[in-house]
């Protein structure tokens, strides 16, 4: 090769890498990775440089980084390397988590969804944001309680009004009140996480065209893939074009899912109706749900599918297909339109309609609740149609364990305990109309004593 | 003016259990206000008022442990509305001091351990459990049975918790804050001694928290259990003040640690 000719091959090299991505690790920016130093300035450092810079991959190398609240900025990949495990550090009595900021519309939500700072990992306002790699974030010290103290954390990754976003392949581990929140994030992404916390897995507020794919998420204290519509932007807005697809969703023992022990020695949630782990829409719900699709899903040890919509917002257009569960603690299918209206005052009662539901097996579900459709008086659950659903229930009870009146439970937190034991053995139906059920069938382990049917101000028809 | 002074009637109950056990224990059957009841032996029940939980503690040097109270040592006294235990431990004489003073601001205890001329490694011992949501008489609620520990649900936080018991419908919460070391979850029907009980495990239908920690010379280390409210929610770092202010002019802590 002549000279001239290797120089241009070099220049043409040199010109090639420098237009890769630049990378920044998080250790040339002062990050000790030991498991001891606080990281968190190292983070935000290289955050910050690759952001002025027009963005660039975050890297994170193997070791444990200590942390209190990592800004997220836009254009920016954060690759978490095998063996890197980011740490939420305990608050110290000098250092911790960024302050939960005002929002003059906490009183429609839970102090968690109505904050985004007060996190592991925050962004607000962003753009193309990536967090990926197979390493973890591990939530140690954030709280899933509702303390108010000064440098408290509780959630491990926050996002509010960001656009682009994608979090793949890492695994979250004990992450306090959410593993994530994200309010008012249009395109976002999530495939192949596995979470295993101990209280919310993914909370999808307000969120449009998601795509949420090939997750884990073992959560017994609370729902693991929930999609609501809060108030906490301090406006209306609907969860619309979102599919959940490929999911395992579940309740074992915290922890034993990712540790591959599978534990179910623990049988309560903290709210005393068995074990959580389930996806469910709402119970957030001032906006509404439109277009949703759940399809190829497992649940296990864990509650059932739960739809709801109590505080106002319209929920229509839901298909929910290639459903098994094995193991559920409360009602298999569960669809409530309430009153609870935690919304602005004045806001009127929301809807239910045109919802799908189809090829769902249930093995091995409590009884007390069974399934559950009930909307309240005057406002009605109109056009579902519920195909090839075969549900084998524990059975057990008799007519005498039901009360003599079911309460419609208006304002009350939807929960299928909030009706005690229902007066049905498969489906209770109550303020519905159009209710199609084609091929649904029950299994009773236990002789059952209740009619497989309950319907009240309800137009059901069977189809078999 | 001393604190209590400011209390409503159902919380100057609350404090006159605490500083006078005998008191309520005699009145317990007709009034039935939120208290803390003290068990002569560093323990408490908490009753709001229905059984909310109680602590108790033990001490261990190797595969020896004992529950406050089971053996000779225990001293009591009343200083100024704090309570002051004494405990002679028996394996090198030294002694432990035990500090209970009651919140302000909610129903609870904050409780400051001190060691003096213990020997090397001896820990601590702690449980708490048994949060039944019933009325329990004070006398029952001494020792912590299993039938009270159902369904208790412990949200262990580094070392703080919080405990749910009631029902869906009816929850209720107790909080507590301990000192830094081991937290675990464990069988409430296996409590012969504190170290079967902290090695007992989880797998039960009676569970209850266990914890240990390292006794240090000199060190002081803290505990509190409360219900929280809006002025009442702490951090582990945040108890030694507590502390001072709950026994604020009522104890001279250095003199009598050096009695």
């Amino acid at each position: 090769m002549k000279t001239t000719h290797r120089i241009l091959l070099l220049l043409f090299l040199l010109t090639g890498l420098t237009a890769q991505a630049k990378v920044y690790n998080v250790r040339n920016y002062g990050a000790k990775g030991n498991g001891k130093t606080i990281d968190t300035k190292a983070f935000n450092k290289a955050i910050e440089k690759a952001s002025k810079a027009g963005g660039g991959t975050v890297y994170v190398p193997a070791g444990s980084y200590p942390c209190y609240s990592i800004h997220l900025q836009s254009n920016i990949t954060l690759y978490l390397e095998s063996g890197s495990k980011i740490i939420a550090a305990f608050p110290s009595e000098t250092e911790g988590y960024d302050e939960a900021e005002e929002n003059a519309y906490t009183m429609y939500q839970d102090f968690g969804h109505s904050h985004w700072k007060n996190s592991l990992l925050w962004g607000i306002g962003l753009e193309n944001l990536t967090i990926c790699g197979s390493g973890m974030i591990f939530g140690e010290g954030l709280s899933r309680e509702e303390s108010r103290i000064k440098g408290a954390g509780n959630k491990a990754i926050s996002l509010k009004l960001c656009h682009n976003v994608t979090l793949k392949d890492f695994s979250m581990l004990r992450c306090g009140h959410f593993a994530l929140l994200a309010t008012g994030v249009d395109n976002l992404s999530l495939q192949n996480l596995k979470v295993d916390t101990n209280r919310d897995g993914f909370d999808i507020d307000c969120c449009r065209n998601v795509r949420i794919s090939n997750c884990t998420v073992n959560s017994p204290w609370d729902d693991a893939i929930v999609l609501k519509a809060s108030y906490a932007l301090g406006y209306f807005r609907d969860t619309e074009n979102v599919t959940i697809s490929d999911c395992y969703v579940s309740g074992f023992d915290k922890g034993t899912v990712l540790a591959g022990t599978w534990e179910t020695y623990e049988p309560q949630a903290p709210d005393h109706a068995g074990n959580t782990g389930r996806i469910k829409l709402g119970t957030e719900s001032s906006g509404g749900f439109k277009n949703i699709a759940i399809t190829n899903c497992i649940f296990e040890h864990c509650r059932g599918l739960a739809i709801e919509s109590v505080d106002g917002g319209h929920l229509e257009d839901v298909v929910i297909s290639n459903i098994t569960m094995r193991d559920i603690v409360n009602s298999p299918i569960f669809l409530r339109l309430g009153g609870r209206m935690r919304s602005p005052q004045g806001t009127p009662p929301g809807s239910m309609k045109r919802i799908r539901i189809s090829d769902v097996n249930v093995y091995n579900a409590d009884s007390r609740y069974s399934s559950i459709i009930s909307g309240i008086p005057g406002c009605l659950i109109e056009d579902v149609t519920l195909r090839n659903i075969v549900i084998y229930y524990k059975g057990g009870y008799t007519p005498n364990d039901v009360a003599p009146v079911i309460p419609e439970m208006i304002k009350s937190y939807p929960e299928p305990v909030m009706f005690g034991t229902t007066p049905s053995s498969g489906f209770f139906v109550r303020h519905a109309r159009n209710i199609v059920f084609d091929k649904v069938k029950c299994y009773f382990e236990k002789p059952d004593g209740r009619p497989l049917f309950v319907t009240d101000d309800a137009q059901v028809s069977y189809e078999n | 003016m001393k604190q209590y002074f400011k209390f409503s009637i159902p919380t100057f109950v609350l404090l006159i259990s605490l500083v006078l056990p005998a008191f309520v224990t005699a009145q317990q059957k007709v009034e039935w206000a939120p208290r803390v009841v003290p068990d002569h032996a560093a323990g408490f029940s908490f009753h709001r008022p229905t059984l909310g939980g109680i602590f108790r503690v033990g001490l261990q040097k190797g595969n020896d442990s004992f529950w406050l109270g089971e053996r000779d040592g225990v001293e009591e006294k009343d200083v100024n509305g704090v309570l002051v235990y004494t405990v002679k431990e028996p394996w090198g004489g030294g002694t432990l001091f035990l500090r209970a003073a009651r919140l302000s601001t909610t129903d609870g205890v904050v409780m400051q351990v001190e060691a003096s001329g213990l020997p090397d490694s001896v820990m601590l011992i702690w449980s708490f459990g048994g949060c039944y949501d019933r009325k329990v008489d004070p006398k029952e609620a001494l020792r912590l049975q299993p039938d009270y520990c159902k369904d208790n649900v412990f949200s262990v936080e580094g070392n703080s918790f919080t405990a749910y018991y009631g029902t869906t419908m009816d929850l209720k919460l107790m909080m507590g804050v301990v000192p830094p070391g081991e937290i675990r979850l464990s069988d409430a029907r296996q409590q012969t001694t504190p170290l079967r009980f902290f090695q007992s495990g989880k797998k039960t239908d009676a569970p209850a928290l266990t914890g240990r920690y390292l006794l240090k010379k000199g060190a002081k280390s803290y505990f509190c259990f409360y219900v929280q409210n809006a002025k009442s929610d702490y951090n582990y770092y945040r108890l030694s003040e507590l502390f001072r202010k709950a026994s604020s002019g009522s104890l001279q802590t250095d003199k009598l640690s050096k009695q």
